[in-house]
């Protein structure tokens, strides 16, 4: 077969994987070598499921031992296999890199004769485009489950992020739709990472050059929907990997039911807009200084789909609005539903000068439709009412959210 | 007074230099001699003058920083046709108060000049990931774009590190614009004469069909969204992808 037709059939592979940033590195680029890293990352391009194109992201084989139910390329199904040769992955990377297609590469493979052999594989194709080709790009590589730590501590050293699936979020559910696969041994590498992250940041004030590891830190992705487990619980997972491994990010998939497994929920349609909470969430999580614990309750375990979750905390605490906007801390300007990062530090940069009026919030980048209805300024109050909560939910979902919401409401028992 | 130059960079610098030393309260308009006609009678042309434009863009730097040094280049390759004296007024408020300059986006023409800035720097970055080189024939990369700004000189730093052993060339075909890069340095060059027998190289079309096979492909197609697609990359950068010219192509 063909350069052209083994890249059709890996990139089909290895779409399901989520993860496709290149930030986080800033490696520089060598005399007489090509390519660097840049540090905010860079897309290229966006494919027609609107999802952006940064690194190539392939399989360097489809072939695997396991036979996890949800995966196109389990043992037991019926595809045609192919392999790319390291010579192979590494002269297509540095031609795409030249044309500027790419950031660099995301390599990912099924799993031939054992793990470690498998990592081995990888760890050539990472010595080649380093060493050799002289590359400085950005390097994705997933480590593999049960893997020797000491190939992993080597693959570190050549790539800038390392990533280990936990593929589904409990044990129970490892156990029914990957079987070969242990919650164990997925955890392991990562906190050998973690603990590897962290012996390096003690030591660093002793060397003035070190060896790089993983610079742009480890991610993890699970497939959401597959299984029965309630939001709660998995933002709980996010929220502890955050804490305990220092995770960069955390993906989440929506399953998307191209398998037919005996195991598997019988959906018509991946769970889009839970995926879509869950990113808003984890993003409250990582950057808006909420806990799991404020955006999910005990009572309430799973997301309302018609209003995104700060807006939901917002209206369940209604007692803490509105904010005076030229008041507040910091913190609590986060919180306000329509106000982000960014807009939230240009106001407390803004008000040191001139306390802030109704024309400069309008012109100051924040969502002023939905933010009205949670401030004051200068003890204005421009909402539509304190008392209650029910209408301001009511106003804020809006006539295109609320026929989705129909729609999707229809296939609940199934999600 | 009246000041006129020759509409580069260097040129409008060289005038505030001279607006500097002549008074700043005497500044009734500054011209760029290609875009206007010379109506009004006390005018002064001044010509771009390398160690003037340098004395400026060092004082702003060393008095307020690297950022407004920035915001002020972007904001001037935004091109906007009354740039001139609302860049002026962001440059004497910036060395009147340089500490509060961070402060005062709440004053409008400040807040505009910034705004400029921001639209230029937005489709810099964006355009660093769409633009595609295409190998031609004696090896050199070539890349052609139409950008809304003028980003070509923006983004040669860029691929100057990242490219350093190649050669290679953006072409702005909007500004008939060329940056050109030889292993050693950038060159900024106007593009006289439309080269229309362009030879690329024996394996430019291998690799470029194997991109757009790929492109196809990692797309999932239960998930199939082109409005999302769309608003991160609109369709006037199309004509000028590797994978959309030849994704119709395909389809035709």
């Amino acid at each position: 077969m063909d350069l052209k037709g083994k890249i059709s059939i890996l990139a089909d592979a290895a779409k399901y994987d989520v993860s496709c940033s290149s930030s986080g590195s800033s490696r520089m680029n060598r005399p007489g070598g090509i390519g660097n890293g840049a540090r905010s990352g860079i897309c290229h391009s966006w494919s027609a499921d609107g999802r952006c194109i940064s690194l190539l992201k392939i399989l360097m084989t489809n072939s695997c031992i396991y036979d996890c139910e949800y995966c196109v390329n389990r043992r037991s199904n019926d595809t045609k296999r192919v392999f790319l040769s390291p010579e192979e992955i590494v002269s297509l990377t540095i031609q795409f890199y030249r044309r500027n297609y790419i950031e660099g590469l995301f390599l990912s493979s099924g799993i031939i004769s054992s793990p470690d052999y498998t990592t081995e594989l990888l760890l050539k194709i990472a010595k080649l485009l380093r060493l050799r080709e002289n590359f400085n790009g950005y390097i994705h590589m997933k480590g593999i489950p049960g893997t020797n730590t000491k190939l992993l501590q080597e693959l570190g050293h050549y790539v800038d992020r390392l990533s280990i699936n936990m593929e589904l979020p409990s044990e129970h559910a490892l156990q029914l739709l990957a079987p070969q696969k242990t919650r164990s041994a997925i955890i392991q590498p990562m906190k050998f990472i973690h603990e590897q992250f962290v012996e390096r940041h003690s030591e660093k004030h002793l060397a003035k050059y070190m060896q790089p590891f993983i610079p742009a830190g480890q991610t993890t992705q699970m497939i959401v929907g597959a299984s029965g487990e309630n939001d709660r619980h998995i933002l709980k997972l996010s929220e502890a990997l955050y804490k305990k491994m220092s995770l960069k990010r955390v993906y989440y998939s929506a399953y998307v039911p191209i398998m037919t497994g005996k195991n598997l929920p019988a959906v018509k349609q991946p769970p889009l807009l839970r995926e879509n909470r869950l990113y808003q969430a984890d993003w409250l999580l990582r950057y808006y200084h909420f806990s799991a614990d404020e955006i999910l309750t005990d009572q309430q375990p799973n997301f309302d789909l018609a209003v995104d979750p700060k807006t939901n905390w917002a209206l369940r605490n209604w007692q803490l609005f509105p904010i005076e906007i030229n008041t507040a801390a910091y913190e609590m300007i986060l919180r306000i539903p329509g106000i982000g990062i960014r807009s939230a530090a240009r106001i407390v940069a803004m008000r040191r000068l001139t306390p802030l009026s109704y024309d400069n919030l309008k012109h100051i980048g924040i969502v002023f439709k939905r933010a009205r209805h949670f401030i004051t300024c200068g003890g204005r109050y421009y909402g539509l009412g304190l008392d209650d909560p029910v209408l301001i939910k009511n106003i804020l979902v809006s006539q295109n959210c609320r026929k989705l919401f129909q729609q999707i409401s229809l296939f609940e028992g199934q999600v | 007074m009246y000041y006129q130059y020759d509409g580069s960079f260097s040129g409008f610098l060289s005038v505030i230099y001279e607006a500097y030393h002549d008074g700043t309260s005497h500044v009734e308009g500054i011209e760029n001699i290609c875009a206007g006609t010379n109506i009004f009678e006390k005018e002064k042309k001044v010509d771009a003058n390398l160690t003037k434009a340098d004395k400026v863009l060092n004082g702003l730097y060393r008095k307020c920083g690297a950022r407004v040094a920035q915001t002020l280049y972007f904001a001037f390759m935004a091109e906007r046709p009354e740039r001139e004296m609302l860049l002026f007024y962001f440059i004497c408020a910036a060395f009147r108060n340089s500490h509060m300059l961070s402060y005062s986006k709440t004053d409008p023409w400040i807040g505009q000049v910034e705004n400029w800035a921001l639209q230029t720097s937005n489709e810099r970055y964006r355009m660093l990931g769409l633009l595609r080189f295409r190998e031609l024939a004696e090896g050199m990369l070539y890349a052609a774009i139409r950008p809304k700004y003028n980003i070509a000189p923006l983004m040669a730093g860029h691929f100057a590190q990242r490219l350093s052993g190649e050669e290679w060339a953006i072409h702005d075909l909007g500004r008939h614009l060329a940056v050109y890069y030889d292993k050693k340095r950038i060159i900024t060059t106007d593009v006289t004469e439309q080269e229309t027998n362009i030879k690329y190289s024996k394996s430019e079309k291998l690799f470029s069909s194997i991109w757009c096979q790929y492109y196809r492909h990692i797309s999932i197609q239960e998930r199939e969204n082109p409005n999302l697609r769309r608003s991160f990359m609109p369709e006037k950068y199309w004509p000028y992808l590797t994978e959309m010219t030849q994704l119709s192509e395909h389809h035709a």
